[in-house]
């Protein structure tokens, strides 16, 4: 069984999908029996997601039409 | 695919500017931070012009620019002494994760509830948006740059590997340092309000 310090470190692998069905079920029944890792895992999820957002949000900022047209007209 | 069938794909150069300039700048900005990131996106235009014509379609087009993106960026880095290329494996990397496990690898300091609970939640505090900003600033470069093309990207890990010109397994050791680093930060900021 791995310990939560494993869980860690595979938390990547397992958001990624890249975790073999052996080892995504490890971790699957690792999660299902803690609390503290299941908290780990949900919070790790989030802070991903919500740079994300943070990104989305700013790209809509800083990415203009005038920018766009000012680097077309360069080009031409 | 021919170089004919890939350049027939291949749109205007109009468009691919429409299409693909918030990736480009996003890339450059996380690279070379924002005041220089119009610039190298800039270049980096430049030489998609030059080069558009020998688009051999061995990767997608966006990979391609995002390709050239990041080759100039790491140019002006070089230019200003900026560019590290550290083996993530061997540089004395420390997680800041340790001491927060027992010996028997069970969680000693486990992670706590946030008081916000959604993305959308999160991004309401704008100090706290000011703080990754500037933690992710003080973030090794590949490092920051793997999360970027991978996490705000979506780029695949084949198409990260080559264009950072890096191992599989180092990018993933990368990928996950970035995400671990995003995920400390924002956790020491919902328990203690500060940055």
């Amino acid at each position: 069984m791995l310990n939560c310090k494993e869980m860690c470190e595979k938390a990547s692998a397992f958001h990624d999908e890249e975790l073999n069905f052996y080892q995504r079920m490890r971790f699957k029944i690792h999660l299902l029996t803690c609390g503290n890792c299941q908290q780990f895992i949900k919070n790790f999820k989030l802070s991903i997601a919500m740079y994300q957002r943070k990104n989305e949000e700013e790209a809509k900022k800083n990415v203009t039409d005038e920018k766009i047209s000012m680097i077309k007209d360069k080009l031409k | 695919m021919s170089k004919q069938e890939a350049n027939a794909k291949i749109p205007e150069l109009g468009e691919l500017i429409s299409l693909y300039y918030s990736s480009m700048l996003t890339v450059a900005r996380q690279m070379v931070g924002d005041s220089i990131a119009d610039e190298v996106v800039q270049e980096a235009w430049i030489s998609i012009q030059k080069s558009l014509s020998g688009f051999e379609g061995r990767s997608s087009i966006k990979t391609w620019i995002i390709r050239i993106t990041v080759n100039e960026a790491k140019n002006r880095l070089r230019k200003e002494s900026r560019y590290v290329s550290l083996d993530p494996t061997n540089d004395g990397y420390e997680s800041p994760l340790n001491g927060r496990f027992s010996a028997k690898g069970c969680w000693a300091r486990a992670a706590n509830q946030w008081h916000d609970e959604t993305p959308e939640a999160l991004l309401t505090n704008e100090e706290m948006s000011h703080c990754l900003d500037t933690k992710m600033q003080l973030m090794p470069n590949m490092q920051k740059t793997v999360f970027t093309l991978k996490d705000i990207e979506g780029l695949s890990f084949n198409d990260i590997c080559n264009i950072l010109e890096l191992s599989a397994s180092n990018v993933r050791v990368l990928l996950h340092r970035a995400r671990i680093n995003l995920f400390t930060t924002i956790e020491h900021f919902q328990e203690t309000g500060e940055c």
